[in-house]
């Protein structure tokens, strides 16, 4: 029923505007891929070029072995979630979700039970006959999913269905689509600009700017390797040091480079980073990203910077501490769990691993 | 002590408020309104209403004394229930002719994001930007006898007659559809504007074509405005006068061309006036009734 989903060379222009810029993704079947993006970025205009409501101005649409770019939607056999929802309001939770049956031909019988597996599989059995103008926005995006699902479609697109809700309804169906998805195997393309929903729902994400995926890959991948400043920054909070490169280490495998650096402000201290997957040569200057909470305060490891503090936050479950470790070059450490913090100050060592930083040469910035 | 004293301060603001200066002085910009109204309206139709209530005594006179004899005619002669009955058949078929032209145009024009929408509406507007008897007057070279769709038809050879289009009821239901679309075409479009597109989009992405998500999502949410748009041409078809004297030229008798025989052919006021008030209510109650729905549906 679901299949596998490919954009091949895609570019869709408005004017002078190009939303999308030769886009190639596949989405794998029964993979849950996210388009993760700011709006202006082409993922929603992607998503609908997928749905067929926007045709190519060049490039393929593939689902399975067929050529969809031509077809229109309602020839394409794809389930989609919108952001406000989109009940029907004159119809009934049953009917709303009967409407993609209807519209098949499925017998009556077989029309039933599939409406009432789906109604079952969102936990909404007991509302069936109730209005969507009845129901709270958590409860009418549950039934746009099993609207969407119930048809068995080749594809489920999901138009940023999560920011007309609260935040902890939004964690909450978060996982719900997540397991509905999971337990149908179907393959699915969705679409957000929260960098913390992506990573936590996806199989994949593919981070897009300028109508262009800048880097495809597992949540954690994209977290604990970004391919530039632009990732690094819009998937959670980075540290950026100047440094410069030493010389090359020797590595443990064949696939990455160990490298010993420098800080670009402090040519005396010497760090080391390892699993780089590119080459750098010597003397190139880039950038290293820590994320803060590989950070921590101590001075025994390999790398080590004296900094002093200058401010700290508190949220909750952790601190934020901010360091100046050199002429206004500042970097920010977080510490989660019940402790004290260092104050505004004070002079500490700020250390992480080598595997914990990434390195970015100066010209993906 | 102190709360009397409470009290009489309460009485002294809330008096103050009422009747402040500036209240007071908005009340009186009405007044010249309000004066002018009195007297081009609601003066002539209780004078209309007072000759209802006198007997006919002959050309242009009435009796003196008060009588319900006119509406107990009216209510018991056949013919007076046919006038309204034919009357009411042509409110009937212009609402149905208007919706048939209104409801596509209405939703391209709520969906269009053209720039030529703007022209588009003017267009349809334009017949209300005319005098009425300028717009009339205007079809009959068009639908005359040596008009411009029988010129098509003969020379076209599309039938060995001409057609009869004007003076009777084919000419008048073309005069009064061309003239009171525009305001089924408004209204229909603020109701089509206000159904969000998402809702076309789902029915489309769950596998109903554009002319099914049509009929099974747009019209039933737009039923409201339907409703309300027929309400609207209806009343004001029952009581157009100009456009079925000109286009039915003097052979079509509806209610209002009825009243403008008797009154200034026959010169029986009372008569003319006793259906005057009949077709005033009957509009009264349709316009409370456009109201109501109007509410509830909103």
């Amino acid at each position: 029923m679901s299949s596998e989903v490919r954009l091949v060379g895609v570019t869709k222009r408005y004017g002078d505007h190009i939303a999308v810029d030769n886009l190639s993704l596949t989405v794998q079947e029964g993979e849950f891929v996210t388009l993760l993006g700011a709006s202006g970025s082409g993922k929603t205009t992607c998503l609908r070029i997928v749905a067929g409501f926007v045709q190519p101005d060049a490039g393929h649409v593939y689902m399975g072995p067929l050529d969809a770019t031509g077809l229109p939607p309602y020839h394409r056999n794809t389930g989609m979630v919108f952001q406000q929802y989109a009940l029907f309001p004159h119809m009934t939770v049953a009917e709303n979700v009967l409407y993609g049956l209807k519209a098949r031909r499925v017998p009556r019988q077989e029309m039933q039970e599939r409406t009432s597996t789906a109604l079952r599989l969102v936990h909404l059995e007991a509302l069936a006959e109730r209005y969507p103008a009845q129901l709270s926005g958590g409860q009418q995006q549950r039934v746009a999913l099993a609207r969407a699902v119930v048809i068995r479609p080749s594809i489920l697109l999901l138009d940023e269905p999560l920011s007309a809700l609260d935040l902890k309804l939004r964690s909450t169906l978060q996982s719900e689509i997540r397991h509905v998805q999971q337990r149908l195997g179907i393959t699915t393309l969705f679409v957000t600009h929260d960098q913390g929903e992506a990573l936590g729902i996806s199989d994949r994400v593919a981070v897009m700017r300028g109508g262009k995926i800048i880097q495809l890959d597992t949540p954690v991948g994209l977290y604990q390797r970004p391919n530039c400043r632009y990732v690094a920054n819009f998937v959670g909070m980075t540290n950026f040091l100047d440094v410069v490169i030493r010389g090359a280490l020797a590595s443990d495998n064949g696939t990455t480079h160990n490298y010993a650096i420098g800080l670009a402000s402090n040519p005396t201290l010497v760090l080391e980073v390892s699993g780089v997957p590119q080459k750098f040569s010597e003397g190139e200057r880039c950038l290293l990203c820590v994320r803060p909470e590989s950070a921590r305060i101590s001075s025994e490891a390999k790398n080590c910077i004296p900094a002093t503090v200058s401010k700290r936050t508190f949220s909750g479950d952790r601190w934020i501490i901010e360091c100046v470790y050199a002429a206004d070059q500042t970097i920010a450490v977080s510490l989660s769990g019940p402790r004290s913090a260092p104050g505004p100050g004070e002079q500490i060592d700020i250390a992480w691993e080598p595997n914990h930083g990434a390195l970015l040469s100066n010209d993906d910035i | 002590m102190g709360a009397m004293t409470e009290a009489v301060n309460d009485r002294k603001i809330f008096r103050r408020v009422l009747l402040s200066p500036v209240k007071r002085r908005w009340a009186y910009l009405l007044l010249p309104v309000l004066m002018v109204l009195l007297i081009v309206f609601i003066l002539p139709m209780i004078n209309l209403g007072l000759k209802s209530l006198h007997p006919y005594t002959g050309l242009g006179s009435e009796g003196s004394e008060l009588t319900l004899s006119n509406y107990i005619a009216f209510l018991s002669q056949p013919f007076y229930w046919q006038l309204l009955g034919w009357t009411s058949i042509l409110g009937v078929i212009v609402v149905a002719c208007s919706l048939v032209f209104a409801l596509p145009l209405s939703y391209f024009l709520a969906r269009t994001k053209s720039r030529w929408k703007q022209f588009f509406l003017l267009l349809i507007i334009a017949p209300m930007l005319v005098s009425v008897v300028i717009r009339n007057l205007g079809w009959l070279p068009i639908l005359g006898q040596n008009g411009l769709v029988n010129w098509i038809w003969l020379n076209a050879d599309l039938g060995k007659e001409p057609l009869h289009l004007l003076d009777n009821y084919i000419g008048v239901v073309i005069g009064l559809v061309h003239a009171l679309l525009p305001f089924m075409v408004l209204t229909l479009i603020s109701v089509i504007q206000r159904i969000p597109p998402e809702l076309e989009e789902a029915s489309i992405s769950l596998g109903v074509k554009p002319l099914g998500t049509f009929l099974r999502i747009v019209l039933p949410l737009a039923r409201p405005g339907i409703i309300a748009g027929s309400l609207l041409v209806f009343t004001l078809t029952i009581s157009a006068y100009t456009t079925p004297a000109v286009m039915g030229g003097g052979r079509v008798i509806v209610v209002s061309t009825y009243i403008q025989q008797q009154v200034s052919t026959l010169l029986n006021y009372p008569n003319g006036a006793t259906v005057s008030m009949v077709l005033l209510a009957l509009v009264v109650l349709l316009s409370i009734a456009s109201l109501r729905l109007g509410k509830t549906e909103a």
